[in-house]
């Protein structure tokens, strides 16, 4: 029954920040650096040496971008990555024919995505595929090396077979994990008035025009009411001829209010998400070394387990107990509604846990490992260089002693954020008493979650 | 597109094109300088060796040619877990190579000659195959033959070094008596005077302590002495031919070749040696494992020499390296000298 207008600051208010976002030059700068810097991944991890702690294409994806992207990138710019990601930008130049000017000679055969791949399934299967091969994609950099020139290959690929970003949007594992949290960020591209757009016949933000192209992720802006589907390329704040198109500040999780958007594909993305938190913290921070040799050794028997156990756990366990929870709620609530459509609403209220879980497992070894970039931007390819004189450089970790602080502040913040979401999503049908009946069991589902994430993590 | 357009448009092509190639090129030409260091490296060979486990391959080369007086510019770097480089028979040090992480050394040899090079570190259960070979020729000799080095000693005395040791019914009566090891302290503690036998260090070499006991205990001389005073005595002589210095020398060796198998107190029990068979193959009585070298009932059957063997030789079909292309003569004696003080009492313990 409720409905709240969060309040927003609009940044293009800013003639400075406005006249920035809507220049293609520092996009693209930092796309083409981007670019480059995954090109040098790619070498690294083919060539470079291969212990791990030594090569660039290790140290640099799985410890420095990574960080920044889970402790930085997605909880404050929500998709700001994807609107750098180079893994498109080949295959999307390809089809615009351009780099930085609409109205080149693309090529590419547009076709649609099937429909029946309209959603997050492609993702989410990926993900779980990541997660199977994590231990050795993590660790080895050929493996690091190959998996990103095959994304970079898939992506030109598909841009070549669909229309504009469809690699984006519907298959980058990244980008759906990005798209499912950057619900909570607290930047949103957004039309200032409905009004306006619904009288604008060209919608030049869909079609493009000479100042932009239209929306690379296929998003309608007058319809967007949540950051999943917005890649925040700025392009149609470039080709809006109304000049009715906003970047907001608004709270942290305002998207989690919004109804629209809400699926059981999301949903289940949202649990391969907080399944594999626990299932990486596990096999990484454990002590087991049991599991570790299991996630290890691909294609052995104890491997076959472990992918068994971690796709029951994330796609089955996980999800069960939730609906064991839902089914609960709903029943002391004596509430009549669809228990799918509570289990898909309800789904969503623990966006927040999973992203202050990622946060703290990223927090786990981010700072200890940190060290490693500096004696690797000297000698990125483990090859004796040393250039900058950093090469030396031992590894020191960092903010030991605040770590466990961090994570335990973490996990508690993302358990409280998201009680106040589970209970404020079962008001939407329910009046305020059974919707705390109905939240209870589904807290109660977070709170054991969050001891074991702190259990694995903090000890 | 606009002119205008068109400009910035392929400004925009020249910085990407620019990255990529800078991304691309730039590890090949750093590479490349750094391997084709004129200056530095002037006169020089430079090799790249790479260590990896002996299951995961060993070293990349296993062969290295050069000549004498060439400057062997080694770049030497783990692909996996600390292992460390050492050349046979030499004083260089011995070099640790950390995963990632590139250590260089020059080599410059005078000699011609079969160097082996080594691991020295326990880098997994095959650690001991982890050795290549450096073959030094000499440019300015018509010959191509390596100088042979003198036969050991047990080769020159005719010994079989896998016969199983003998003791002779007096000493291994005398031995199961016995209820702790001799002792050289208490040996010394006596104040006898040993016989002029067991006063040469050649003639320790080449017999064994049984034979040595036997020697004594037929000597009317140390007829008031008590079987085991004459194995403290025994002890003495051994422990008198050789020094501290010798002893810490092979216990350093002992430490860094043979704990793993033998153990850090010489009972076979090391870590790596759990799974090797030892003489058990030949000798089905054996206990299993390396050889425990507090058994004195064993080690009063065998002398230096023989001991000699084993560590040149290898033990043949044991599990046992051949340690000859790695120590001189004076490490040899050394670790055998370290190693016969586990079957005395108070020493290496």
């Amino acid at each position: 029954m409720m409905r709240q207008q969060m309040v927003r600051y609009e940044l293009t208010q800013i003639p400075w920040l406005k006249r920035l976002l809507v220049s293609r030059w520092p996009l693209f700068l930092a796309r083409a650096v981007t670019l480059a810097g995954f090109v040098l991944t790619i070498v690294a991890g083919l060539i470079g040496s291969p212990v791990g702690s030594h090569n660039f294409a290790i140290v640099f994806v799985w410890i420095a971008w990574w960080t920044f992207l889970k402790l930085i990138a997605l909880p404050f710019g929500g998709r700001a990555w994807c609107s750098i990601c180079p893994i498109p930008m080949m295959g999307e130049w390809i089809q615009q024919g351009a780099l930085v000017e609409p109205g080149g000679k693309g090529l590419g055969l547009g076709r649609q995505w099937p429909k029946r791949l309209r959603n997050v399934w492609l993702p989410t299967l990926g993900f779980g595929v990541i997660g199977l091969f994590s231990a050795v994609t993590l660790t080895q950099p050929r493996v690091t090396g190959w998996v990103l020139l095959g994304f970079i290959l898939l992506a030109v690929v598909l841009s070549l077979v669909f229309e504009r970003r469809a690699f984006c949007r519907h298959v980058c594992p990244i980008g759906g994990f990005i798209g499912l949290y950057s619900r909570v960020a607290p930047v949103e591209v957004r039309v200032r008035d409905r009004a306006v757009c619904a009288t604008h016949e060209e919608k030049t933000c869909v079609t493009g025009n000479a100042q932009g192209h239209g929306c690379p992720w296929q998003a309608v802006p007058i319809a967007l009411t949540q950051n999943t589907n917005c890649g925040l390329c700025m392009e149609c704040l470039r080709s809006c001829s109304r000049d009715n198109i906003a970047v907001n500040v608004r709270p942290f999780g305002a998207d989690l209010a919004q109804r629209a958007g809400r699926s059981l594909d999301q949903a289940y993305f949202g649990f391969m998400m907080l399944g594999s938190v626990v299932i990486y913290s596990a096999v990484m921070l454990g002590a087991w070394g049991n599991l570790k040799t299991a996630a290890y050794n691909v294609g052995t028997p104890g491997w076959f387990v472990y992918a068994a156990v971690l796709l029951a756990f994330t796609l089955g366990v996980l999800p069960g107990l939730f609906l064991v929870a839902v089914w609960t709620g709903r029943a002391l609530a004596g509430s009549k509604a669809s228990l799918k459509k509570a289990f898909i609403a309800q789904s969503h209220a623990i966006i927040p846990l999973g992203l202050m879980a990622w946060v703290a497992f990223t927090i786990s070894f981010s700072f200890a490992k940190f060290s490693y970039v500096w004696s690797v931007l000297s000698d990125p390819f483990g090859w004796g260089w040393n250039l900058f004189g950093t090469a030396q450089l031992p590894w020191t970790p960092y903010l030991s002693s605040l770590t466990p602080l961090l994570q335990v502040l973490a996990l508690l913040g993302g358990l409280v954020w998201t009680s106040i979401w589970v209970r404020r999503i079962a008001q939407e049908e329910l009046p305020e008493k059974s919707a705390a009946r109905q939240a209870m069991p589904v807290m109660l589902f977070c709170l054991v979650f969050t001891i074991g994430m702190l259990w694995l993590l903090v000890g | 597109m606009a002119t205008r357009g068109l400009k910035q448009e392929w400004l925009a092509r020249l910085i990407l094109a620019l990255l990529l190639v800078a991304a691309i090129a730039t590890p090949f030409a750093v590479q490349w300088t750094q391997t084709h260091d004129w200056a530095r490296n002037a006169n020089a060979t430079t090799i790249e060796l790479r260590a990896r486990m002996a299951e995961n391959g060993g070293w990349s080369s296993d062969a290295i040619n050069t000549t004498v007086g060439q400057r062997l510019h080694l770049r030497l770097t783990s692909d996996d877990v600390i292992h460390s480089f050492a050349v046979g028979q030499t004083d260089w040090p011995v070099l640790d190579i950390k995963p990632g992480e590139v250590v260089t050394t020059d080599l410059v040899f005078d000699r011609p000659g079969r160097y082996t090079f080594f691991c020295t570190r326990w880098c997994g259960p095959n650690h001991w195959r982890m050795r290549g070979v450096i073959e030094v020729t000499d440019p300015k000799s018509d010959t191509t033959r390596l100088p042979t080095a003198e036969p050991p000693l047990f080769q020159k005395l005719g010994f079989d070094i896998d016969a199983m040791p003998v003791l002779g019914p007096q000493a291994e009566q005398s031995l199961a008596q016995l209820t702790g090891l001799p002792s050289a302290e208490r040996g010394a503690a006596l104040h006898v005077e040993l016989p002029a036998e067991l006063r040469q260090r050649d003639w320790l070499r080449t017999h064994t302590p049984a034979e040595a006991f036997s020697l004594l205990r037929n000597d009317s001389t140390y007829d008031d002495l008590l079987n085991a005073q004459i194995w403290d005595v025994v002890a003495l002589a051994w422990h008198s031919a050789t020094t501290d210095a010798t002893i810490a020398r092979g216990a350093r060796l002992f430490t860094r070749d043979c704990v793993a198998c033998h153990g850090e107190r010489g009972r076979g029990d090391g870590p790596a040696g759990r799974d090797l068979p030892g003489l058990q193959k030949m000798v089905p009585d054996v206990k299993r494992g390396p050889a425990d070298f507090t058994n004195l009932q064993r080690m009063a059957g065998l002398s230096d020499a023989h001991l000699q063997g084993k560590l040149l030789r290898g033990g043949m079909g044991t599990g046992m390296p051949e340690f000859g292309s790695l120590y001189t003569a004076d490490e040899q004696w050394a670790v055998i000298a370290f190693v016969r003080g586990f079957a005395r009492d108070s020493t290496n313990k």
